[in-house]
């Protein structure tokens, strides 16, 4: 009875800005740079004697947030500026890689990732005379992200992927529509992303030595783990179990411009 | 002659959107948090680090208060342009470390001064303005500040040294992002109580870094220090082969510190006319 109420209600509301009510959906896709990037570092040992030695190291830029974000959303306008919008965030990262040289060899990083985000937001427009600008303002719930990171040393190649737990941040969008006809416009807009990610667990999803696949004799604690808060620093090894590492944070936050077609589908 | 004819243009252009014209000035406050935090460890151990615990606290600097004033230029009814200038205060974020009895606290916070040049678009319903912006952040004046106290634990003789220090992280340019949806509410022609949601992306590499305090017992070290002990700097390449003199600063990798944030902002604008 209450929720027949509400939807009345809600029904109500709604009736009262039917003016310029639609529903549309759009389907994008840009670039985007990581605005609060990690520094990663390469280094090269420069040996001197066989006993002596000292290390150039190297500050590069990280963090996963550079990339391609393609987004699809569906919205609806309650009235002639005003909306709401529910979104599809799909951002998959460009590869950050290092170099470490060793005197007898050396071992190569490339770390990327993904975020696959809910994005329910708030929409408002204006209608010029053939420009609509609008501005979206949204939280966005990352709700499938991994890094996948690619490590080389000497003859062995692995493959880790650090996975599980949801990331919660901002999303604010400032753009333009074009309208091409009364159904089709297209949209160009810049987006920043506010959102960092703490994985819950990790494994290795690819070893092998010399070509050689040895992931499957591994141990279940040599091949996956999870990342805990609080870490004791005596653990007690059970090979059966994944190894328990400290929790760590992948930057996502970025500024992009991404660019689209809108179709409007009337009421 | 040629920037002549560009100014002429440019007040042609002007004049064009006349209809809307009007300069503000704004100024406000609010609480933001971090989106992007680094995370810190704090740790407990005995026995020589043969057992205790390592703890993950929520780091970085984009926790706190923003401070903005700004003043702005409506070139038509919708569009306008508005150089921000945003102060932002970080919150404190505390890390306590006990290694055999050695107890450390660090408590660490930031500050950024940040030019923000901004396009804005509004459009006005019967008392409410909704609004947004889009600016470029330059934090021209940035700051981090670490105090750490350090108590030893008693040596042979009994004695117990107490450390205090404060040291500055300073230097260098940040460049980031910022958007902000809003919504202004006049009060009159003239007043506007404004609230938004504003979003900054940025992040901070600091140059160099000197211990600002520096107390043994009590008793200040800082005279006594050498350049070297007192004093670093932020490197993009650190080459270990070089033999820093007493006289130069310690080199270290550059490090970079999450400002990023989402935050409310409530203020006052003041609507100035044509």
């Amino acid at each position: 009875m209450q929720t027949k109420k509400i939807l009345i209600l809600i029904l109500s509301v709604m009736s009262l800005c039917s003016h310029a009510q639609s529903f549309y959906v759009r389907a994008g896709l840009g670039a985007a740079i990581c605005t609060a990037p990690r520094l990663q570092y390469s280094s090269t040992s420069v040996r001197i004697t066989d006993s002596t030695s000292y290390t150039i190291t190297e500050s590069k830029r990280g963090g996963l947030g550079d990339g391609i974000p393609i987004v699809a959303a569906a919205g609806y306008y309650f009235s002639e500026h005003f909306g709401v919008e529910l979104g599809v965030d799909y951002f998959t990262g460009f590869s950050h890689k290092t170099v470490d040289n060793f005197s007898f060899a050396s071992e190569t990083q490339k770390i990327h990732g993904s975020m696959l985000a809910l994005v329910p937001g708030f929409v408002m427009k204006i209608d010029l005379d053939k420009i609509n600008p609008y501005a979206r303002i949204g939280l966005m719930i990352g709700i499938l992200n991994n890094a996948i990171t690619n490590k080389t040393f000497e003859n062995t190649v692995s493959r880790a992927k650090d996975y599980g737990g949801i990331a919660v941040g901002a999303q604010i969008a400032i753009g333009a529509e074009y309208p091409l006809s009364d159904l089709l416009s297209i949209f160009g807009e810049v987006n920043m992303d506010g959102i960092s990610w703490s994985p819950k667990k990790g494994k290795l999803t690819k070893y092998t030595e010399s070509g050689r696949d040895l992931l499957a004799d591994m141990p279940v604690h040599q091949k996956s783990w999870v990342y805990d808060k609080s870490l004791a620093s005596s653990q007690t090894i059970n090979e059966d179990e994944p190894e328990h590492k400290s929790a760590i944070n992948y930057s996502f936050t970025n500024a992009g411009l991404i660019v689209g077609v809108k179709i409007n589908l009337g009421k | 002659m040629q920037t002549k004819r560009y100014f002429i243009l440019i007040l042609l252009l002007i004049s064009v959107y006349t209809q809307g014209q009007s300069f503000y000035v704004r100024a406000g406050l609010g609480a933001a948090i971090c989106t992007t935090p680094h995370l810190a460890f704090q740790s407990t151990y005995t026995d020589n680090g043969l057992s205790g615990t390592t703890e993950v606290k929520k780091g970085g600097l984009g926790d706190g208060l923003p401070m903005v004033a700004a003043a702005g230029y409506y070139f038509t009814k919708n569009f306008g342009v508005e150089l921000g200038v945003d102060y932002f205060y970080s919150f404190t974020y505390k890390l306590v470390s006990n290694y055999n009895g050695d107890n450390a606290t660090r408590k660490t916070h930031g500050s950024m001064l940040a030019i923000t040049p901004a396009l804005v678009f509004k459009f006005d319903l019967d008392k409410f303005s909704p609004y947004a912006r889009l600016g470029i952040m330059i934090g021209v004046l940035n700051s981090i500040i670490t105090k750490i106290n350090d108590i030893e634990v008693k040596d042979s003789a009994n004695i117990q040294h107490n450390y205090d220090m404060a040291s500055k992280l300073y230097g260098g340019i940040a460049v980031g992002v910022q958007a902000a949806v809003g919504a202004e509410y006049a009060l009159g022609n003239r007043v506007s109580l404004f609230g938004e949601v504003n979003l900054d992306g940025i992040s901070y590499a600091p140059k160099k870094g000197k211990y600002t305090t520096y107390t043994l017992d009590g008793a200040d070290q800082l005279p006594t220090m050498t350049t070297y002990e007192k004093s670093w700097v932020y490197l993009k390449k650190v080459d270990g082969s070089l033999n820093n003199s007493s006289n130069e600063p310690m080199t270290f990798s550059l490090n970079n510190y999450s400002f990023a944030n989402v935050g409310l902002i409530v203020g006052v604008k003041i609507n100035l006319g044509k």
